[in-house]
């Protein structure tokens, strides 16, 4: 056995991978994204790159449906964004 | 106000890949108010003709198109600009399935240069190789792809933009406008519309899911990530490509340059006929009429004259004396494969064993008989030609169908795709689409809902279509309920989509084309699943619609049957039998008939044509001509059959008026026959031959209401002008439904087949049964009934033996002995092994010695064990044969096995009961060949309880128990149940109503029961009323199967 083999046992061991980071989010009525609070500080987004939508398992009691921003942040940074259908923002890497 | 057009667009002809039917697309195009709308289904044009035909219909102007599957990946749009484009269209998506897999069709894009005149190009969906290679940043190598398509497709080139709301998607819009900016390729957009409206993507989803064979959870990356890929608004197509708007305005510069319309830019036309002697094909086919008719009558005279004169003379003004001479060629080539196959000497002229007959209104054709098309000859029944070549304008051209033996008809496809060529003769497509069981069965995989209980409501459903499967769940205990719990209720809504839905391309049981023009410029032609065969992608309605002349090659089991008893008759007697010169008033055939002793007679063995021919009691051919009509949904709609018996046997009747004597004289006033509705049309309301048949084809169209609406306007004001009262010409008016009927001629085709069959079984029982044996599975019965009556008639069918059995059934004394190949497990190369071993080596001593010599897997010996194959063997000890079996067997690819003794390791085993030796028998063979179960269950069975013989004594009334194997269940236009059931002494008809069968639905569909209930005598036919029933016990393992709903 390799050593810490069984260190992910018990309850809350197993952490998902690319789960999604709540974040706040200012933005216009629209949906678009003006500025992001990232640890601990506000940033502004630069441009919108691009936007998509994701609507899935609408066969649970529970669908999926998300749309997508891969926003520039005026410090260079890229960071992609979902807002989902409750209207509360999200961090999450794609792809 | 913002326009568009959709230039790429997917039906469900994007087969598992489209959710959306034509009409659901082009309805839903002209909502949106789209002045013109492309079809770009993947690889293939099987919807096009639907599509420009419902399309132009609608007022929306189609536009066809395929989206195009490339060799390395990838898809490319080609659209249809004008005939030429066209053409080439149908030449590529052929070449890319003629070149490549035929379920994997891959287009090698140097094809597309010397194909791409007429053609207008988009540059596809985001796996296109342009957008791919503008998504990686290789924009040199889209800037040389787009350079390639300019030198191949000039001007007609479009970059597509497609804007679906998908990850990746502005990047590649941005990057595809920079494009278009620095070569001035337009831009032009689409959405890839897999589906008409937005709710259907979840359709959509699980066909993808059920395309891979996976379930929605785990398809995650191969379905689409959205709702975004349905038909959108002008409008909002204008909001997503706000900033591009000469994208949209580019669709409708395409639109109008894609000018070709499919229903008129054919090329089609009918091979002509170069004539062995130079003369012209009427003067050649006039001589051998001629010469087959001094054949036939002696001389050419009196009503042989007149009637080749008349015929001739439609032909030459038709034109169609090259087609009739085409057909003929087709028979001699069927004749050719009849010799090859040693069917026939070849001495034997092909009138005394043509290789085929005809079906169908042609059979009324004397040309038809005199060149070899049909087997009867219409001046003895005196059947009209009105309705196969009427002498006015024809509709369309005449449909001719042959049948053949089901050997020839394999050989004979083959033989014609050699003698034209698969660019100029293909099969035709056929579609088979979704119904409940299949709906079922893959929308419970999609969805994952537990595959026993999904295996268990496919296997319960009782109605074809999934319309409606809330009703048919609630009707299932196990189901009622659950129509609304989690998972079933999406699978019961999905279904609904799904019903109807085209699954794959098909081959048609039979339909040819053959064309002059090659036929890949016309529609796409591909390889059909069998090698050498080559199929069209279209069905037979679209050929219908593109005027191209269908020939129908159908194979029909009971040919073969009479055509290897009469070879066998001939090995008996020394003698060729002719079934042409038997006596066709032949007393004992028609008692037979009479009795309703028809099992294995070809159209007359169903439960209902058995109660049918009691009553109608045929003696002659007519008779039988009007038997097998009689029983059809057509005739049967208006009460027609009973009606028609009850006049036949005394009841007093009339016309509802004089004019319709012409017509019905012969039936009793009845419609029996299509030509009846065309007569009485003409007759009644003056309509023209043409009018008369358009009229009876209205009645037949889906939803037609409105059609059928205006032929009752035309045929009342044509009533009124003979003098008809409104009331009148309504009560003739309401005789006609839309139900299918035979063609007179065709029944009197059908009736001849049947009695040659009935005089077979008459005289040549052991014949008839083994020829029957060996083509199953045909026609209404298993071969446990099948065996049943064989012994009826004096045939006992024997065990197969592998010491004496053949690979089918044979003659054996006066019995018949059953092949090798009815054992299950034991395919061809099994049953040729054990035939080789024993001609090589004389028959088998010994179970050891067997298995040394044949090397067979083990299922196939235990099955044979079981099927008493191996009876000689072990001294019919088939319990320990098996166990023989065991200790000798080794796996395949393991040292031979040595005949090494085992007599130390055999144990002293029980002996196996007659009860468990027909489970056996049951299980392995499907028949119990000495014996019933019934027989066998007997003394088990409460007392009173009656044999089927003792029902048919049972007086009217009488409360009775009787039981059986259901050998039979139908359900007729879903109101009563009957079944047959069948014991050691025969068949007792039961009926269940309704109330009853909701009541005991479940329990008959046990393979064995046990039925209470009271007989019913009523004109001349006996049935027992059903009240109550209950499975048998200890018959579940039997596993036989009735055939149901048939």
């Amino acid at each position: 056995m390799f050593e810490g083999a069984g260190a992910a046992h018990g309850p809350g061991a197993l952490r998902p991978l690319n789960a999604p980071v709540p974040l706040t989010v200012q933005a216009t009525a629209a949906g678009r994204p003006l500025r992001v609070h990232l640890n601990g500080r506000w940033q502004v987004v630069a441009a919108v790159e691009d936007a998509w939508r994701v609507e899935d398992e609408w066969w649970r009691a529970v669908p999926l449906s998300r749309t997508y921003l891969g926003v520039l942040l005026a410090d260079g940074r890229r960071v992609t964004l979902y807002q989902d259908g409750a209207g509360e923002w999200f961090e999450q890497r794609y792809g | 106000m913002a326009e568009y057009v959709e230039l790429h667009a997917h039906s469900h002809y994007s087969f598992l890949e489209g959710a959306s039917s034509i009409e659901e697309m082009t309805l839903r195009a002209r909502e949106l108010g789209y002045p013109a709308l492309a079809l770009t289904d993947h690889d293939n044009l099987v919807g096009a003709m639907a599509f420009s035909k419902a399309a132009r219909v609608l007022g929306v102007r189609p536009i066809t198109g395929a989206e195009v599957t490339l060799a390395g990946g990838g898809h490319l749009t080609l659209l249809a600009e004008t005939a030429r484009g066209y053409a080439n269209l149908c030449h590529l998506l052929t070449l890319a399935r003629v070149t490549t897999d035929r379920r994997e069709p891959e287009l090698d894009p140097r094809l597309l240069p010397e194909y791409a005149e007429g053609l207008v190009l988009l540059t596809g969906c985001p796996s296109g190789p342009l957008p791919r290679a503008l998504t990686g940043g290789r924009v040199k190598e889209a800037e040389r792809l787009l350079a390639e398509y300019r030198e191949w497709f000039g001007e007609r080139v479009y970059l597509e933009a497609q804007r679906n709301l998908v990850h990746g998607e502005r990047p590649r819009i941005r990057a595809l406008a920079e494009l278009a900016r620095r070569t001035g390729v337009p831009l032009v957009a689409t959405n890839n519309a897999h589906y008409h409206v937005p709710e259907r993507h979840r359709l959509q989803d699980c066909l993808v899911a059920i395309r891979h064979r996976t379930s929605l959870e785990a398809s995650h990356r191969l379905r689409r990530p959205n709702a975004e890929f349905h038909l959108k608004s002008a409008g909002a197509m204008e909001r997503l490509f706000r900033e591009l708007p000469e994208a949209l305005s580019n669709t409708l510069a395409v639109a109008e340059r894609c000018a070709f319309l499919l229903a008129d830019g054919l090329t089609y036309t009918f091979p002509g006929y170069p004539t062995p002697d130079g003369s012209t094909p009427q003067r050649y086919l006039e001589r051998i009429c001629r010469e087959a008719a001094v054949r036939r009558y002696g001389a050419v005279e009196g009503r042989v004259a007149e009637r080749l004169f008349e015929e001739l003379r439609r032909i030459e003004r038709h034109d169609l004396a090259g087609f009739f001479l085409i057909y003929r060629d087709i028979i001699e080539l069927a004749r050719e494969v009849q010799v090859e196959l040693g069917l026939v000497d070849r001495e034997i002229p092909i009138e005394e064993a043509p290789p085929g007959r005809g079906r169908g209104s042609s059979v009324a054709m004397l040309v038809g008989y005199l060149i070899g098309l049909s087997h009867i000859d219409p001046l003895t029944y005196e059947l009209s030609l009105d309705r196969f070549l009427p002498d006015g304008e024809l509709g369309s051209v005449p449909d001719i169908d042959l049948d053949f033996p089901r050997e020839i008809r394999e050989r004979l496809i083959l033989r014609v795709h050699e003698k034209w060529g698969w660019e100029h003769a293909a099969l035709t497509g056929m579609v088979p689409t979704y119904q409940a069981r299949g709906a079922i069965r893959d929308l419970g995989m999609a969805l994952g809902l537990p595959p026993d209980e999904v295996d268990k409501l496919a296997k319960r459903v009782e109605r074809a279509t999934a319309s409606d499967l809330r009703a048919e769940m609630e009707a299932l205990r196990e189901f009622a309920g659950r129509a609304d719990a989690p998972g079933w209720r999406t699978l019961v809504e999905l279904a609904a989509e799904l019903d109807g839905t085209p699954r794959t391309l098909a081959q048609h049981p039979g339909g040819m084309i053959i064309s002059s023009t090659p036929l890949s410029e016309q529609v796409p032609v591909q390889p059909g699943a069998m090698e050498g065969r080559y199929i069209c992608q279209w069905d037979k309605d679209a050929i219908d619609d593109a005027g191209f002349v269908k020939i129908d090659f159908l194979a029909l089991g009971t040919l073969s049957q009479m055509q290897e008893a009469t070879r066998l008759i001939e090995r008996r007697t020394g003698r060729a039998c002719d079934l042409s010169r038997i006596d066709f008033e032949d007393p004992v055939v028609y008692g037979m008939l009479g009795r309703g002793d028809t099992i294995g007679i070809f159209q007359v063995e169903s439960a209902a044509q058995r109660q049918t021919i009691l009553r109608i009691r045929p003696a002659n051919l007519v008779d039988m001509a009007h038997e097998v009509a009689a029983v059809r949904p057509g005739v049967g709609a208006n009460d027609g059959v009973s009606l028609y018996i009850r006049r036949r046997n005394g009841e007093p009747w009339c016309y509802d008026h004089p004019l319709e004597a012409t017509a019905l004289e012969r039936t009793l006033g009845v419609i029996l026959f299509q030509d009846q509705v065309n007569q009485l049309a003409m007759d009644v309301a003056g309509m023209s031959p043409r009018e008369a048949d358009q009229l009876r084809r209205a009645f037949g169209r889906r939803n037609n209401r409105a059609g059928v609406l205006a032929w009752w306007e035309r045929f009342r004001e044509g009533a009124a002008a003979k003098g008809l009262d409104e009331q009148t010409a309504r009560t003739v008016f309401l005789k006609f439904n839309g139900q299918y009927m035979f063609p007179e001629s065709h029944a009197f085709a059908f009736g001849v087949t049947a009695y040659q069959a009935a005089w077979l079984k008459a005289y040549w029982p052991l014949e008839f049964f083994v020829g029957l044996f060996n083509q199953q599975p045909m026609g209404f019965y298993n071969l446990e009934t099948l065996k049943e009556d064989a012994r009826r008639h004096g045939v006992r069918v024997l065990h197969p033996d592998v010491n004496r059995s053949a690979a089918w059934a044979e003659p054996e004394g006066d019995a018949l002995r059953l092949g090798l190949g009815h054992v299950r497990s034991v395919g061809q190369a099994a049953s040729d092994a054990v035939l080789r071993a024993r001609e090589a080596h004389g028959p088998f001593a010994d179970l050891a010695s067997f298995m040394e010599r044949t090397c067979l897997v083990r299922e196939a010996l235990e099955q044979m064990a079981d099927a008493g194959a191996l009876d000689a063997l072990c001294g019919g000890e088939r319990r320990r044969v098996r166990w023989e079996i065991g200790l000798r067997y080794l796996p395949v690819g393991a040292q031979r096995p040595l005949g090494l003794p085992v007599a130390q390791d055999m144990a002293a085993l029980p002996e196996q009961s007659a009860l468990e030796a027909a489970e056996g028998e049951y299980r392995a063979l499907g028949v119990h060949p000495e014996g019933h179960l019934l027989a066998h269950l007997r003394p088990t069975l409460p007392a009173g309880t009656l044999t089927s013989e003792q029902v048919e004594g049972a007086p009217d009334g009488a409360r009775i128990r009787v039981a059986g194997l259901v050998v039979r269940r139908q359900r007729p236009a879903g109101k009563a149940v009957f079944l047959t059931l069948e014991d050691e002494c025969g068949h007792t008809p039961l009926v269940c109503w309704p109330a009853d069968y909701t009541r005991l639905r479940h329990v008959l569909r046990e393979p064995v029961l046990l039925a209470e209930g009271t007989v019913s005598r009523r004109e001349g036919t006996m049935n027992v009323v059903v009240s109550g029933a209950s499975a048998l016990p200890g018959a579940e393992t039997v596993g036989l199967r009735s055939k149901d709903w048939g």
